[in-house]
């Protein structure tokens, strides 16, 4: 009798332990709640699901990677290296993600990245890699599509901003030529010449001191000042747009050459 | 002793279970299980029933449900007082969603399933087809006013969201002939006379500055104020015409709010639960 209460009692332990957990953990499951973007049920499966540590924070990783919370799959990434490092879909998702993420994020990426598997010597991470200090001898390296923003970029690369904002003291819109940007060189040459010409014509008929006078010059200098901050500010700016480009290139080629998904 | 710490280990994963079936997104969790492994399509759209109203008792997010909502393919409910429920909520959470098309197309399948005319439901229709089908609003608003009187309230909002300002083509080219004329005959004096004066002040400039040989800087003096002030007045014109239509809609609204108010209050629009439960 002690001993068939005692069986009951433990009947009893594990019929609760079973309602309690879901379970064996079904990943047709999670890829069914990962499909129809059930992020509270998808997490809260998750949760209930008796996994081991690393398998769980790589669960997670892949989790927070679907609704976009980066922060939080980096919190998870340590934990889950091991089983990320044998997941070369995943990673090559990743890869293509963080391409096209804000700059930190994408740093923090690659140098975990690396710590993974530093074995990549092409594909996206290579790409990367190559593009963080351009150089036009790499080209070769460089997928034959991708090579013109490539080039693009290696060409810019090596303008300085201070020799732009010289070159445009020198003569307005130079520095903009200098950087490759032949309209608004123009553009500025042009509206510079025409402010130039005003205060020519103005002095020549009303004279110097006159308020035409005074306001043509006060323009042309206003003008003259803004065309050499600009040229600055266009180097930093475009060295920092063409990067960018390249990268969603990057990242849009490997996506539609290589297959690369969360699951 | 091996008996109490059975009882104790018993006791505990009994509060757990308890605590954790309190949860909403591990019942939902558990419902979406159901509904995976589940075979039958008829059994899976069931589950998903009842899994938005679940979400609708427990106040989730429109935009969630409305998600589960579009994955249910009414053709597999059996029971047609469910299927009819499920489109009437349907509708419902579509037009909050603002999603006019699903809205649409559920309302029709539930009058069409249903046969429903009552108020509330003409109701409801009114204000989906309020959106884009005037003819239609005004149909409906006639039937409604002609069962009561209450009604009334729907044709004064309709009014409003038809409401246009007067004069607006008439406006617009008083602006491209009279700098500032637009806005003047539109009510804004101020903005009016400060641009006819602005328009008049740089005609007057480059006048001076032709008539002084300084062709130069007439051109470029010109070109850009003329871009500035003649351009601007047109599109200034353009958007205060616009601001005043906004404001005279939302103006005839608020008066007719209170009655519609009366009349949701009299007629609800509500989700319909089932009796059952589950």
């Amino acid at each position: 009798m002690k001993l068939l209460n005692n069986t009951a009692l433990i009947i009893a332990f594990f019929f609760l332990c079973s309602y309690n957990s879901f379970g064996q953990f079904d990943l047709d499951f999670v890829k069914h709640l990962s499909k129809n973007q059930f992020a509270d049920e998808h997490l809260a499966y998750l949760e209930s699901s008796a996994l081991p540590v690393d398998s769980m924070a790589y669960f997670k990783a892949k989790y927070f990677i679907e609704y976009e919370n980066d922060s939080m799959f980096f919190k998870q990434c340590d934990s889950a290296f091991e089983l990320l490092s044998m997941d070369t879909l995943f990673l090559r998702y990743l890869d293509n993600y963080f391409l096209k993420k804000e700059e930190n994020y994408r740093e923090e990426w690659f140098i975990r990245r690396n710590e993974i598997c530093q074995k990549d010597s092409a594909g996206a991470q290579f790409c990367y890699h190559l593009a963080l200090n351009p150089s036009l001898s790499d080209t070769t390296k460089v997928p034959t599509l991708l090579r013109d923003d490539f080039i693009r970029l290696a060409k810019v690369y090596k303008k300085k901003p201070v020799v732009a904002l010289l070159l445009s003291a020198v003569l307005p819109g130079l520095g903009e030529l200098y950087i490759g940007n032949l309209r608004a060189s123009i553009a500025k040459f042009g509206s510079q010449t025409i402010f130039g010409l005003q205060i020519v014509e103005s002095i020549y008929f009303v004279g110097l001191i006159h308020p035409l006078s005074f306001v043509n010059i006060g323009f042309f200098s206003a003008f003259y000042v803004a065309n050499i901050v600009g040229s600055y500010r266009d180097t930093k700016t475009k060295k920092h747009d063409l990067k960018n480009q390249f990268f969603f290139h990057v990242s849009d080629y490997y996506a539609s050459m290589y297959p690369a998904s969360i699951y | 002793m091996f008996r109490i710490i059975t009882l104790l280990c018993i006791q505990l994963q009994f509060i757990n279970y308890c605590y954790s079936q309190d949860s909403l997104t591990i019942q939902l969790l558990a419902l979406e299980k159901d509904i995976f492994y589940s075979t039958s399509d008829t059994v899976k759209n069931s589950l998903m029933v009842q899994k938005m109203d679940l979400m609708m008792k427990n106040k989730s997010d429109n935009d969630l449900i409305l998600k589960n909502c579009k994955r249910i393919d009414d053709q597999f409910i059996s029971d047609s007082v469910e299927k009819s429920r499920f489109l009437w909520n349907a509708s419902v959470l579509a037009y909050l969603e603002n999603d006019l098309y699903y809205a649409l197309h559920t309302i029709k399948e539930y009058q069409h399933v249903s046969n429903d005319s009552s108020l509330t439901c003409e109701s409801l229709r009114f204000f989906i087809y309020s959106n884009y089908d005037t003819e239609k609003t005004k149909i409906i608003v006639a039937d409604l006013i002609q069962r009561d009187s209450i009604f009334e309230a729907y044709e004064c909002y309709s009014n409003a969201q038809a409401y246009e300002v007067r004069q607006i083509q008439f406006k617009k080219a008083l602006s491209y002939i009279l700098p500032g004329s637009g806005m003047i005959v539109n009510g804004n004096w101020a903005k009016g006379l400060l641009s006819t004066s602005l328009n008049s002040a740089s005609g007057l400039a480059i006048y001076y500055l032709i008539s002084n040989h300084l062709y130069i800087n007439s051109l470029a003096w010109g070109s850009n104020l003329i871009m500035k002030f003649y351009i601007g007045n047109i599109n200034l014109t353009e958007k205060l015409i616009n601001q005043k239509q906004v404001f005279r809609q939302k103006k005839l609204a608020k008066k007719c709010e209170l009655s519609i108010n009366e009349c949701l209050l009299k007629y609800p629009i509500n989700y319909k639960f089932s009796s059952q439960g589950f």
